[in-house]
Parts: structure tokens; C-alpha cells; sequence
């Protein structure tokens, strides 16, 4: 009674308030049938509190979002299997999915007259086409009577995630150089066993033999580790994501940040089916989801989707460069970058020395602004010794991505005949 | 996927429904009997909203009834303007017309409707003009219930104004959709006759608006609940309607609420301050101001300044006692107007009824004067100024007497005499003295209002240099010595004006003249017999009542200013230090009779009537202490054949009371000892049912040991831990334990010492308890003997108990608001069984509210 006392609406409140007002006027000047008014407006919200305050529903929700994981543009689904286990409530339930408006309209149910063991699934879509992690729920429920005058508000507290990951576009293969381009296709290969330092080990599994237990790496973890007998080799590929603040422009889904993120996660799809094992960096360092794992492609490409589908502006002026650690390992680079500057060609100096291919798609960021397009930073990378491609607002990123491939080519061939590389990658718009 | 089910058979189930749809509307296909229905339903929530629109508001207007005389006259037309004006809002709105064509809409074909009624043309020519004009003419004339003839006919204006409040309440409900802001005109349409005729509705009446108000507020929240979501019946179709369980619940809860307006307000007490108590507003402003003519009179007597009020031209030589209306009710309090009847047939126009009481013989030999008043605009009175008694008058406006009291009273809200002029015909009646002196009365010659006095009245004690007495026996002392009830006025009179002692003072005179100041104004000594005109008229009634004859108090003018002042023959000025008060008394053959008590200093010998000047008998001594007129002498043995025993005894019955001083209220005491015994029992109810609670709960299980523990710590104002497994809840519980009063006593600690450990005699109890509790819960097969552990539990309550101020003590002792929580229903319920398999992916989860 208490809680639905408090839960008047403001029309029953405004009720609640005319009706004393009445009711001591009447009595005070003397007009009894005023008070019979007065009775009747307060008597209203009172009973009607007083009975919604009765009902005792206990309502269960099922929820699941299926699949969870969606491209931008696509249709995710949305169930809800509904019981009520309680009584049936007094008045009427109002339910309202809290789905984030990007994700469309908030559907709304009105329940009514349920009884004991009444049970529904309903089924709804959601559908967005901004990239994001956006949490669908929870569900409100308010009591509603049959005058207005009583609200009550409750609350599920369950929601469901639903990743939205940037849309991708199938790229064409093209040669990626680095280290292994001797076959033409470069696929993963086997690493022979090498030296003591190239053990790689696992946790232990029911069934392991247990003459191939690494003692070493066992007592330094604290249980036990067998070694791996082979090792294949992995064909392994960097994208490198400039999010910084101060190499995009525009805003929001028009931003080149949108563009530079799509085409990231493109690339990574790209290689990933290639057999390339993907990580992301971004401009604040390695994505802790994505370290290069020996594990399922599909998971993989999977993590790293959906690290990109959360991926913001970042504040900071520098590219972080403590990913790359100590000693070159060789492998693929494929950066996704913005404006650069001179303060950045140490930075993407030191990424070229540390990895065997450095390719860079370079968004010609001022076409964003609205400002003509002047190539971006691609002749600059060039001349830094990457293999990079300008990117502009409505080039398709297949015809570039196919430039870059063509690029490596040509650049190969001016480096042999003494043509400044730059010359080469002026590719672009 | 999606449940599929049924919808309801109203509505023609779509085809295929797919559940991909999601929230976009789809189903194109399925055609145009889809819109169809849609269109179809929406015309129906239309026309069901203007129905009960109107409906409700033309219910409303059957409060508007008292307006005319015939009320039929205007309820039928206005019941078609009504329908008229739904329906055109119905169907414009369902056409989705915008809302301020809506109301030009409506309002012309109203309009038309209206007219028509009126005039018979469907336009306002100038017959309707004048019509309109001519009604509120006769508004403004006429107080209702205004009759209707060829000449006077208000049901145009009724019609008008109903048609705009029609259009408003529909324009609140209907094209706003606000229906509760159509309380607001609705509430006007009520009131307005509540507050000009003083009624409101007949119950059902009003419990019928009150339920069409309230079926307005539903179809629209309704309407907006059907808006706000979809069923998860019908497969994402829109609601079509709430379900009966909704509806049920809403028609409870509004008969509920109607019957609780109906019922309740019979209970409720209320306090007039407004009838006749309200004063002018402005003192200041010169005028004169008679609406409750006791109240106004001693006001404008104190006035300093004498205003002319009436210029009167007269051929009547003594034009003195001009009277303004009686007062013929005396309560407690006051002597108040009482009641009128003043339908609107006796207008005062032309010839005037008969005098009641008088004999053929003295009504044809009287004299008549004729009289012209003219009233200054500073004189404003809602009383008409007249002769009594007159047989005829002829006033402007609606002026209407009472044919009993024969004043006269102003029938329009805003009327009064301000500026008006008026004539009428003054009666002298020419009364022989001498048979008038011989004239006896009885109560019955008159209504009961005019001889009934409040209780004790009669017995008020009363000081006088004879003795004190009950003011019965000082009355019937006083007019010992005479045979007559009319003699018996007459000694009164005397008294009053010259054996009793009296003296005028009106500065000094008592401010009211209710019973106590009664008592105080006829007491002789301190600050005794003295007052005003308002006193001594007041107090003749009261005592001419007492002896059983009809009285009432005149409120007037006494004596104007004659040609010697004006210089103008044959005309007078009544000003307002002119106002005074007198008596009139009831003797059957003679009718109402003058008499006037107020002293020589006020009032002249020779301006009183000579039959109450007469003389009228030997012993006319104020103290009248054992003069035997035996006729007259309540002790006597033979009464007089004309009155009957009940005087004689009641002076015996009334006596030993007083002497006993047995006036003591025992009704009083009485009602005031159950009030205190009702408000003990409230005090005391939820000690008492926290009691039984209790009582119930020692006696049963774990479960029922663990929820008194609960209880008691919610008594004494702890927040128990909810939803937390008894071992962590005892660890809260026994930190709040205290040591039990026992070898040291130490009850009077304001902030006692609590915690684990203090009293280990409670900790090891509660382990006891929560022991069982767990065991009850979690193992199988555990049975405990219910009531086992009662001293366990008492144990903690105590040490909860020692462990709390005095002040959380004396709350749990009389607050208990465990009583006032109930246990939440969830957490005694067995854990909820899982849901029957279902197919939920990998993500789902079970979520309760």
C-alpha cells in the first residue's frame, strides 16, 4: 500500500490533492455537496493504490539475443519467453525492453488479465548500423491501473550484449611479401623443433605422456606443463589501427575513423582467412583480446571483431610502440592509418625495421573534413619505406586493397631501378 | 518461435503473421478488410468516449433543474443538443479532423440545434436574440426556481449554456483527450447551482455523473494503454480492448469510489460560516448593510455617524415601528431568521393574503395609510422595509414574502434595496384594548419554530432581588398578577420598561444574545440589566415563549424624523440610529401584536401602542413573590381553565433539579469517557495483535521462532538482513544483543552495551535457534516439536530487547510496526521450481520480478 501510495501518478496525485482541497472547503463553508465531490476524487487514487498495492505477480523472463555477434546492417533477434508465476496481477503490466535506440523503436508490451502460468514467447528484431557492444535490457514493468492514477515501477535486471562489429567487404588476394612469399601462397607452415628456447609448452591433459612433461616451465608455474612436439609455423599479421583523436576527422558514424575501422576489419577478415593468425594494436598499444593465440581462426577473427567493434577515439598524441618488444620477429604489418605527422615517422620507422611487410592503407583524412583530398599521408609512409595506398571517402576498399598488392610489385621494381619509392606509391584518389 | 495464438474473435486473425516482423508494421497484403476493422474500432473508442462525454455532462446539468420551474423544459432539448454535439465529435474525430475544426464543428451544428429549439430557425435571427435577451432578463429578475409563463422563460439561457459547457467538457474528453481537465467543467456545471440554490444533486444523480466521469477516465486510459504497447496475445496485433479482469478491477474500484462519495460525506460534518455571519466588507464606505438584520443592527446603531437611509411620504400620522423582518428562530446562539418560504408566486405585486389571526370584525375597521418609500443607495438590505402588517404592496424586482412572517426578501443573489422606491398600503388594525386584554393564547396557534426554545433555557438561573430562580419561575412570577395570557405580555412589557430595573446603555450592553448573555443580561447586580434593544426584545420573546406564547423579534426602524426635520408635510426620513428591535407576539383573533420592551429612555411612552400601556391589574410587582392571582399562581388548585396542567407541573419538575445542582453533564462525561475508551483501544491494537502474533508464532516451528526473532528486530527499530542465510543473520542479530536485565540492573542505560558476547546465555540461544532453523531447512526429515523453542526465542527477544535504548524499547512496546510489515511473500516461498524445459540458447537467463 505503501509503495503504491508512492507510486501516484501524477494525475492521481493532482487528484488525491483537489479532493482534500474540496473535501475542507466544503466542510468549512458549509456545502455538504461539494464534499461528496471532493469524497469522490480522493476516494479514487486511494482505492485504486490500495488495490494495485494488492497484486502479487512474480514475473520470470528468459531472454536470448541470437546470434550475438552481428556485422552492422544485419538483423539480430531478440527473444523473450515470459511467465508469470504469481497471482494475476490487479491491474495492468507495461512492459518496455530497454534497447538502445540505435538498435530501433523499444517494444512495449501490454499484459493484462494473465493468470497463474501464463507463459509467451515473443520474438523481435533488432538491427544497427553503427558497429558498438550494446546491452539489451533490461525489461521495466509498471502496473498500471484502469484510471492513470497508480504507476508502479519495477524492473528486470537481466541484460543481453549484443556486438554489433564493423561492416567487412571481401578483399581480393593480392602478394603480401614479408617473409614467406617464396611459394606464391603463403600458408602457414611447420616450424621444425628447434632449440631448448623454441619449446613451446601446454597444461597438462588427461592422456599426455608423461615423459614429455616440461619439469622447467612445470616448477616455474606450479603445475604441470608438457611440452608441444611440433609447432607449426604461423603465418602471423599485425593490424595496426591509428584511433588517435587528432589523425581523423569528422564525426560520429560519418567520421574517417568509421572508414579506417571497416577497412581494418576487412583486412583482418581478409588474412585471417588467408591462414594469417590476426592481431590488433591500436594507437594504445596491443588489444589484450587479440595476442596472437594458437586457436581457431574463426575464434580469433571473432575476438578481434569484436574488439574492433568498441573501438573509440584515443587521446593520445603518440602511437604506443611497446607492443613490438625488443627484437624484430618478422611478419606481416598492415597498418589502417590517419593523419600522421612528423612526430609519428619514429614511430612507424621503427614498426617497418621491426616487421617483415609493412603495408599501410593511409585515409586521405581532409577528404573527410570536406576539404579536397590531397593523398593523405601515403606519400609520406612511402618514403618511410612502407607499401601504402591512400584511402579516400568513396574509394571502394577492394580497388585499393588490389593498388597495394600492385604496389609492392611496382615498388620492388623502382627499387631496383633507383626510383625513389615514393614515386611508386603515389597511388591514391 | 513466437506464440502464436487466437486473437480475439473480434478482429479477423491476419493470415500469416510473421514473426520476423518484428515491431514494423507488415502484412500488407492481407488487405483492405484489415483497415476495415481498424477503422471500425477506431470508431467505436470514438463514439464510446463522446457518448459517455455527454452523456455524463448532460447528467451533470440535471442539477440545473432548480433553475426553473420546469425543468423538463429544458433537459429534453438539451439531451438532443447533447447527442448532437457527440456525435459530430465522434465522427469528425474519427475522420481525423483537426481539433479546432472539431469545435467549430460541433459548435455550429449546436448551434443550429440550439436554435432551432429556440426559434424554430436554424440561424439566430432576432427572434432568438430577443428570446436569449428576454431569458437573461428574467435570470436576473427571477430567483429560482424561476417560473415558467407566456412572458418568463429562461430555458434559452439554460439551453446556450449548456451547449457551451457541452462543448468545453467535449472539448477536454473528446479532442484533447483529457479527461480528467473535463472534471474541471464538469464540476462547474455541478456547483454553480450549489452554490446559487444551496442543493446539489440527488444521490443517484450524483453517483450516476460520478460513474460517466469515471467511464471517461478509463475508455481513455484505455484508449492510451492500448496505444502504448502491443498484446503478446495476439502476435504483435495491437490491443484491441482490456481484458475483463481490468475492466472488472476497474469497475470495483470506481463503484467503490462512488459509494464511498455517496456514503461518507453523510458523516462528515460541516460548518456554516457563511449564512449569516458574514459581515460587510467595508465599514467605512457610508453604507448600510442588512443582511442578517440582528447581526447588522447593533453595527449600525454604534455607528457614529446617522446616515438617512429611507425617505418615506405618508398620510399615516405615526409612522414608527417600520419593520425589516423577523427573527423567528432562537437557538443556543442566537436569534436567527430562520426559515422562508418564498416560492416564486408570491412576488410582491399587487394584494397580499389575509392577515393570519385576525378576527373579521378588527380587519374591517382598520385603517389604512398609504405609503411611498424611497431607499437611499447607502441602505443596502436584502430586506424589503415594510409596514406589518400592509395589504398591499408594489415592488420592482423580485421581492418575495413569507406568508407566515410577512417579510419581505429578496428573491436575485445581487438584489437589494439600494436605490430603490416602492409603495404599499399599511393596516392599522383597530384593536379594542379592552378585548384584547381579556385574549389568551396557545402554541398551537402557531408553527412550532416560533415556540420552541432550546433546552435549559427555561432553566438558566437567574438573579433577582427576590431570589435567584430558574427564569421559568422569575417569569411566572412576573406576570403572577394577571388572568390573561395578553396581560401576561403586558407585565412583561412593564417589567422590562420600568419594574425590573433595567437601564439602556448600548455601549455597555452584552455583544450577543445567545442564552448565556440571556442570563446575564436579566441577573440584577454587577454589570446586570443593562443592554439594548436587541437584549430586551430578545429577551421578551424568549420569556413570552416560555409562557407558551408565539413570539418572535422585529428588526427595524423605531422612529423617523418627521416633517419638523424634513420640512416637507407628510414626510419622514429613517435613518440608521433609527434601527431597533421589538417583539411580536401571537394572540389568535388579534394576529401579530406589538410590544415593545426597550426602556422609556429609548423608546417614548407615546409611541407605544396603548394596549400595552394599559393597566392591568393590582399587584404588577416585579418580584411578584406571593401575590395570589390564583389564576396565575402555579401552586394554585385550581388552574385556570385555559391553560393547561404541563406549566403548573413543570415548575415542580424543574425545581428540584436546579436545587440539586444536578446540571452536571453526564451525556458529556459519558461521551467523552468512550471517546477516550475508543482512543485506548486504537492505542493499544497493535500492542494486541502484535501480542497474538506472537503467541502464534511461540507456538510453532523454526520457521515460525525465526520470523518472531525477525519480528522483534524489526520492533525495535533494526534492519534485519534480508535475504541472507541464517548463519550470516544471527552473526548481525547477535550483535545487537544486550545484557538481560538480571543480577545488576542497569535498565536505565541510554545506550546500553551490545554486541557479541554480552550475554552469552542469548548468543548461545540463538545458535540454538539458527541450529534448528538450519536443520528445518536444509536437511530431511528434521522434525522439531513445535513450541520447543519458545524459551529460545524469548531468551533473544529479551537480550534484542536489553540491547536497544529505552526509546527503541517504548517503540517496540507501543509502535510495534512489525505488524504494519508484511513478510515478504518470496522469502518463505519454497524455492521456486525451474521452469519447464525450455528451448533457451546458451545466453539465456532465468530473470524474476
Amino acid at each position: 500500500m505503501r509503495e503504491a501510495l508512492a507510486g501516484l501518478t501524477v494525475r492521481g496525485r493532482a487528484f488525491l490533492a483537489a479532493g482534500i482541497t474540496a473535501i475542507l472547503c466544503a466542510i468549512l463553508l458549509g456545502q455538504p455537496s461539494l464534499i461528496r465531490v471532493g469524497v469522490l476524487v480522493v476516494a479514487v487514487p486511494l482505492v485504486t493504490a490500495l488495490v494495485i498495492g494488492r497484486s502479487r505477480y512474480r514475473l520470470a523472463l528468459v531472454r536470448t539475443v541470437t546470434p550475438q555477434l552481428v556485422t552492422a546492417g544485419q538483423p539480430a533477434r531478440v527473444n523473450l519467453a515470459l511467465t508469470n508465476e504469481g497471482r494475476t496481477p490487479n491491474g495492468v503490466l507495461m512492459l518496455e525492453d530497454h534497447v538502445p535506440y540505435v538498435l530501433g523503436t523499444r517494444p512495449r508490451f501490454v499484459l493484462d488479465g494473465i493468470g497463474h502460468g501464463w507463459r509467451r514467447q515473443v520474438t523481435y528484431q533488432v538491427r544497427s548500423d553503427v558497429r558498438g557492444r550494446f546491452e539489451i535490457g533490461p525489461m521495466t514493468v509498471r502496473v498500471g491501473d484502469g484510471f492513470g492514477m497508480v504507476e508502479l515501477g519495477r524492473a528486470f535486471r537481466m541484460t543481453v550484449p549484443l556486438i554489433v562489429t564493423p561492416r567487412t567487404v571481401p578483399l581480393p588476394v593480392i602478394p603480401l611479401g614479408g617473409g614467406w612469399t617464396g611459394s606464391g601462397d603463403n600458408r602457414p607452415r611447420a616450424f621444425a623443433s628447434g632449440s631448448a628456447e623454441d619449446v613451446t609448452v601446454r597444461e597438462y591433459r588427461q592422456g599426455d605422456d608423461l615423459r614429455r612433461v616440461h619439469w622447467r616451465s612445470s616448477a616455474r608455474i606450479g603445475e604441470l606443463m608438457v611440452r608441444r612436439e611440433e609447432q607449426p609455423w604461423q603465418s602471423r599479421a599485425t593490424i595496426v589501427l591509428d584511433n588517435r583523436l587528432i589523425a581523423h576527422r569528422g564525426q560520429g558514424i560519418a567520421s574517417s575513423l568509421e572508414a579506417a575501422v571497416s577497412a581494418a576489419a576487412s583486412i583482418a577478415v581478409h588474412l585471417s582467412q588467408r591462414g594469417f593468425q590476426v592481431r590488433l594494436v591500436t594507437a594504445a598499444g596491443e588489444d589484450t583480446a587479440t595476442p596472437w593465440h594458437v586457436r581457431d581462426a574463426d575464434l580469433n577473427i571473432r575476438t578481434l571483431l569484436e574488439s574492433l567493434a568498441v573501438v573509440s577515439f584515443d587521446d593520445r598524441d603518440r602511437l604506443d610502440t611497446s607492443w613490438m618488444g625488443e627484437a624484430a620477429h618478422g611478419g606481416l604489418t598492415v597498418a589502417v592509418l590517419g593523419a600522421v605527422d612528423q612526430a609519428d615517422a619514429p614511430a612507424l620507422r621503427r614498426i617497418v625495421h621491426h616487421t617483415a611487410a609493412a603495408l599501410a592503407i593511409a585515409l586521405d583524412v581532409d577528404a573527410w573534413s570536406g576539404m579536397p583530398g590531397n593523398g593523405g599521408a601515403a606519400p609520406f609512409l612511402t618514403r618511410s619505406g612502407w607499401r601504402a595506398v591512400a584511402l579516400a571517402p568513396r574509394d571502394r576498399l577492394e580497388a585499393v586493397w588490389e593498388d597495394l598488392g600492385r604496389t609492392s610489385a611496382r615498388e620492388g621494381v623502382g627499387l631496383e631501378n633507383g626510383i625513389d619509392p615514393a614515386v611508386g606509391a603515389g597511388v591514391g584518389s | 518461435m513466437t506464440a502464436t495464438q487466437a486473437p480475439p474473435g473480434s478482429t479477423p486473425p491476419p493470415p500469416s503473421k510473421p514473426t520476423t516482423s518484428g515491431l514494423r508494421s507488415s502484412g500488407r497484403g492481407t488487405g483492405r478488410h484489415r483497415d476495415w476493422a481498424r477503422e471500425r474500432s477506431a470508431l467505436r473508442i470514438e463514439l464510446r468516449m463522446a457518448a459517455a462525454t455527454v452523456l455524463t455532462t448532460w447528467l451533470a446539468m440535471w442539477s440545473w433543474r432548480g433553475f426553473t420551474a420546469e425543468p423538463g423544459g429544458f433537459l429534453g432539448p438539451l439531451l438532443l443538443v447533447a447527442l448532437t454535439v457527440g456525435l459530430v465529435g465522434a465522427l469528425a474525430r474519427w475522420r481525423r479532423v483537426p481539433g479546432v475544426l472539431v469545435v467549430v464543428l460541433q459548435a455550429l451544428i449546436g448551434g443550429v440545434v440550439v436554435c432551432l429549439q429556440v426559434a424554430g430557425r436554424p440561424y439566430p435571427g432576432p427572434a432568438f436574440w430577443e428570446a436569449f435577451a428576454d431569458a437573461v432578463h428574467d435570470a436576473n429578475t427571477y430567483a429560482p426556481p424561476v417560473p415558467v409563463t407566456a412572458t418568463i422563460d429562461v430555458v434559452p439561457l439554460l439551453l446556450v449554456s449548456g451547449l457551451i459547457a457541452l462543448l468545453i467538457v467535449d472539448l477536454c474528453a473528446g479532442t484533447l483527450r483529457r479527461a480528467p481537465l473535463a472534471g474541471l467543467p464538469l464540476l462547474t456545471i455541478y456547483s454553480v447551482p450549489v452554490s446559487l440554490l444551496g442543493g446539489g444533486l440527488s444521490w443517484p444523480l450524483f453517483a450516476g455523473t460520478a460513474a460517466g466521469f469515471l467511464a471517461m477516465l478509463f475508455f481513455q486510459e484505455e484508449e492510451h494503454l492500448t496505444r502504448w504497447g502491443r498484446s503478446l496475445d495476439g502476435a504483435g496485433e495491437p490491443v484491441r480492448r482490456m481484458s475483463d479482469s481490468l475492466r472488472g478491477s476497474a469497475f470495483g474500484i470506481g463503484a467503490a469510489a462512488v459509494a464511498a462519495a455517496v456514503v461518507i460525506p453523510m458523516a462528515i460534518p460541516t460548518f456554516n460560516f457563511s449564512i449569516f455571519d458574514v459581515g460587510p466588507g467595508g465599514d467605512g464606505d457610508g453604507d448600510i448593510q442588512v443582511t442578517n438584520p440582528m447581526a447588522d443592527l447593533r453595527r449600525d446603531l454604534q455607528r457614529g455617524e446617522d446616515i438617512p437611509l429611507l425617505t418615506v411620504r405618508t398620510d399615516d400620522p405615526m409612522p414608527n415601528h417600520l419593520r425589516i423582518s423577523v427573527l423567528n428562530r432562537f437557538t443556543e446562539r442566537e436569534w436567527s431568521a430562520g426559515d422562508r418560504s418564498v416560492p416564486s408566486s408570491q412576488l410582491a405585486q399587487g394584494d397580499l393574503p389575509a392577515l393570519a389571526g385576525v378576527e373579521a370584525p378588527v380587519a374591517e375597521e382598520s385603517a389604512t395609510y398609504d405609503y411611498q418609500v424611497e431607499v437611499s443607495d447607502s441602505f443596502d438590505s436584502r430586506w424589503l422595509p415594510t409596514q406589518a402588517p400592509i395589504d398591499w404592496i408594489r415592488a420592482d424586482g423580485d421581492w418575495r414574502f413569507d406568508t407566515s412572517s410577512m417579510d419581505f426578501l429578496a428573491g436575485g443573489e445581487d438584489q437589494t434595496t439600494a436605490g430603490m422606491s416602492y409603495e404599499m398600503n399599511a393596516v392599522r388594525l383597530a384593536y379594542d384594548d379592552a378585548r384584547l386584554l381579556d385574549l389568551d393564547t396557545q402554541p398551537a396557534a402557531a408553527p412550532s419554530e416560533l415556540t420552541t426554545l432550546p433546552d435549559d433555557v427555561s432553566k438558566l438561573q437567574i438573579e433577582d432581588p427576590s431570589g435567584t430562580a430558574s427564569l421559568e419561575t422569575l417569569t411566572r412570577r412576573i406576570v403572577g398578577g394577571t388572568t390573561s395570557d395578553f396581560q401576561a405580555a403586558v407585565a412583561l412589557q412593564q417589567w422590562f420598561r420600568k419594574d425590573g430595573g433595567f437601564t439602556y446603555d448600548l455601549a455597555k450592553s452584552p455583544p450577543e444574545v445567545g442564552a448565556d448573555e440571556l442570563q446575564a443580561f436579566l441577573s440584577a447586580g454587577e454589570g446586570g440589566r443593562v443592554g439594548y434593544c436587541e437584549q430586551y426584545a430578545a429577551s421578551m420573546a424568549v420569556m413570552a415563549r416560555i409562557l407558551d406564547i408565539p413570539s418572535r423579534v422585529a428588526v427595524g426602524f423605531l422612529q423617523p424624523d418627521g416633517p419638523d426635520v424634513t420640512g416637507e408635510a407628510n414626510t419622514y426620513v429613517y435613518s440608521s440610529h433609527d434601527l431597533h428591535a421589538w417583539v411580536e407576539l401571537f394572540f389568535p383573533g388579534a394576529g401579530w401584536v406589538l410590544f415593545d420592551p426597550t426602556p422609556q429612555l429609548r423608546v417614548p411612552q407615546d409611541i407605544l401602542p396603548t394596549y400595552t400601556t394599559a393597566d392591568i391589574g393590582s399587584e404588577p410587582l416585579p418580584t411578584g413573590t406571593s401575590e395570589p392571582r390564583p389564576t396565575r399562581e402555579p401552586s394554585a388548585t385550581a388552574p385556570a381553565p385555559t391553560r393547561t396542567s404541563t406549566p403548573a407541573t413543570q415548575p415542580q419538575t424543574a425545581e428540584p433539579a436546579t436545587e440539586s445542582g444536578s446540571r452536571f453533564p453526564w451525556g458529556w462525561l459519558v461521551g467523552v469517557l468512550v471517546v477516550i475508551a475508543l482512543v485506548a483501544l486504537l492505542v493499544r491494537l497493535p500492542h494486541v495483535i502484535r501480542g497474538r502474533q506472537r503467541a502464534r508464532r511461540l507456538s510453532g516451528g523454526p520457521e515460525a521462532a525465526w520470523a518472531e526473532l525477525r519480528a522483534s528486530a524489526l520492533d525495535h527499530g533494526r534492519t534485519w538482513p534480508e535475504g541472507r542465510s541464517p548463519r550470516e543473520t544471527a552473526d548481525v542479530v547477535g550483535g545487537w544483543f544486550g545484557r538481560r536485565p538480571g543480577a545488576e540492573d542497569h535498565d536505565d542505560n541510554e545506550r546500553p552495551a551490545h554486541g557479541p558476547g554480552v550475554d552469552p546465555d542469548a548468543d548461545a540461544a540463538l545458535a540454538r535457534l539458527v541450529d534448528e532453523l538450519e536443520r528445518a531447512r536444509y536437511s530431511r526429515g528434521h522434525v522439531v516439536e513445535p513450541g520447543t523453542l519458545r524459551p529460545d526465542v524469548l531468551a533473544c527477544c529479551a537480550a534484542l530487547s536489553a540491547g536497544s535504548t529505552p526509546r527503541a524499547r517504548r517503540r517496540a512496546a507501543w509502535v510495534p510496526v512489525s505488524v504494519l510489515h508484511r513478510q515478504d511473500p518470496a522469502e518463505h516461498q519454497s524455492p521456486e521450481p525451474p521452469p519447464d524445459s525450455e528451448p533457451v540458447g546458451s545466453n539465456a537467463r532465468v530473470d524474476h520480478i
